[in-house]
């Protein structure tokens, strides 16, 4: 059994995963809708993956990217434009989220009946990615 | 001759469907015909087993063989590998889901998100976790034919389409916060608008979602005739989509 954390201050958007999630065998999902909370969160659960909302009350961007990318995998779940998110990046380079820390982009609005294939489907890629010289 | 080109080159007298041979004379004259799309060893020993009990097999190494294979002739079952060498088996669903709609299909993938996918969103007849063997394939198969499903939850895609009723019973209100909260607080009014456009399509409501970001901007450009002609498109489009939830 795996764990997902959301952090996303979007009651709908929280509301539309755990039905996602219930739905699958094989994930656990918990939700968080400040930094702050999903900080103290992440302190007492052991989570494999973080999914992170671009705007959120207490912290935005790359500073909540900051806070999680040494201890936690992260996919960002945002939409923000791409013009906005190569702007954060500091450059216009496809995939740029990958130097910051980030495992891969969910673009919002997204399919929510696809959105867990679509989850492990970045996990494996970043596995290959990170296992390939 | 190979396990593959044997299945496939050599069509067989056949039971119904895909059940194993019972001698069923009523049964002998119709055919059954299997498609596997699959690369592996493992699908060439499922196809031993179909041949040997009277199906005609057909094998599809890749996802655009399978799909060409369904465009050929209709099957009375599908296996299909969870990761092909061409593409997945939810993006083959996607692309073949309307020819094959009727066919009884089992996906196999030692990934849990496509089989639970295939499961929910395409309502396949059965899933069967890997790493297994070519016995327990062909009976899924055979159960999967015969109509014979494992329990299941209630869909989630019910779920979901209840949650986007609730979801857009809540839309005039959301739009009606907007519109009250842009000429005081134009950064809030655009951070609800940015949220709309985010959410309502997630919910099915991509019209909402589109016209919601064409709001953000102009909320965010703060022309007062750009701001008032997004707010009534948004009015309208949330007008539809609470029509099209309601007659859901």
């Amino acid at each position: 059994m795996r764990t997902a954390l959301l952090v996303d201050d979007e009651p709908d958007i929280i509301d539309l995963l755990k039905i996602c999630f219930e739905s699958a065998t094989n994930w656990r999902l918990h939700a968080a809708s400040t930094m702050a909370a999903a900080m103290k969160r992440l302190a007492d659960t052991k989570v494999d993956v973080v999914l992170l909302d671009w705007n959120l009350p207490d912290s935005t961007g790359l500073s909540s990217i900051e806070q999680l990318r040494k201890t936690h995998p992260i996919i960002l779940m945002t939409a923000a434009s791409p013009r906005a998110l190569a702007s954060a990046w500091g450059h216009e380079a496809p995939g740029g989220w990958a130097d910051h820390g980030v495992l891969g982009v969910v673009e919002k609005p997204f399919d929510p009946l696809t959105l867990i294939a679509r989850i492990e489907q970045i996990l494996v890629s970043s596995r290959h990615r990170s296992a390939s010289p | 001759m190979t396990a593959r080109s044997r299945a496939v080159d050599a069509p067989t007298t056949a039971t119904s469907g895909v059940r194993p041979s019972a001698g069923d004379a009523e049964q002998a004259h119709q055919r059954a015909y299997l498609l596997i799309i699959s690369d592996r060893t493992l699908a060439q020993e499922v196809a031993f087993i179909a041949h040997d009990r009277g199906v005609e097999v057909h094998v599809a190494l890749t996802g655009e063989a399978g799909v060409d294979r369904t465009r050929e002739r209709t099957f009375s079952a599908i296996l299909l590998q969870g990761l092909l060498p061409d593409t997945d088996a939810i993006r083959w669903l996607n692309e073949a889901s309307v020819r094959t709609r009727a066919t009884p299909m089992v996906v196999m993938s030692s990934f849990r998100g496509i089989l639970d996918t295939a499961r929910t969103s395409f309502d396949v007849a059965g899933t069967v976790d890997e790493p297994t063997d070519a016995e327990t394939l062909f009976t899924a198969l055979v159960n999967a034919e015969q109509g014979r499903r494992p329990e299941t939850e209630p869909s989630p895609r019910a779920r979901l389409d209840e949650a986007a009723r609730t979801y857009a019973a809540t839309l005039p209100g959301k739009l009606r916060v907007i519109a009250e909260a842009w000429p005081t607080q134009p950064e809030s009014a655009e951070k609800l608008a940015h949220r709309l456009r985010g959410t309502a399509g997630c919910y099915g409501f991509d019209e909402v979602g589109e016209v919601a970001g064409t709001l953000e901007e102009a909320l965010s450009s703060r022309a007062q005739p750009a701001v008032q002609a997004a707010l009534d498109a948004v009015e309208h489009a949330i007008e539809r989509a609470v029509e099209r939830a309601r007659q859901s």
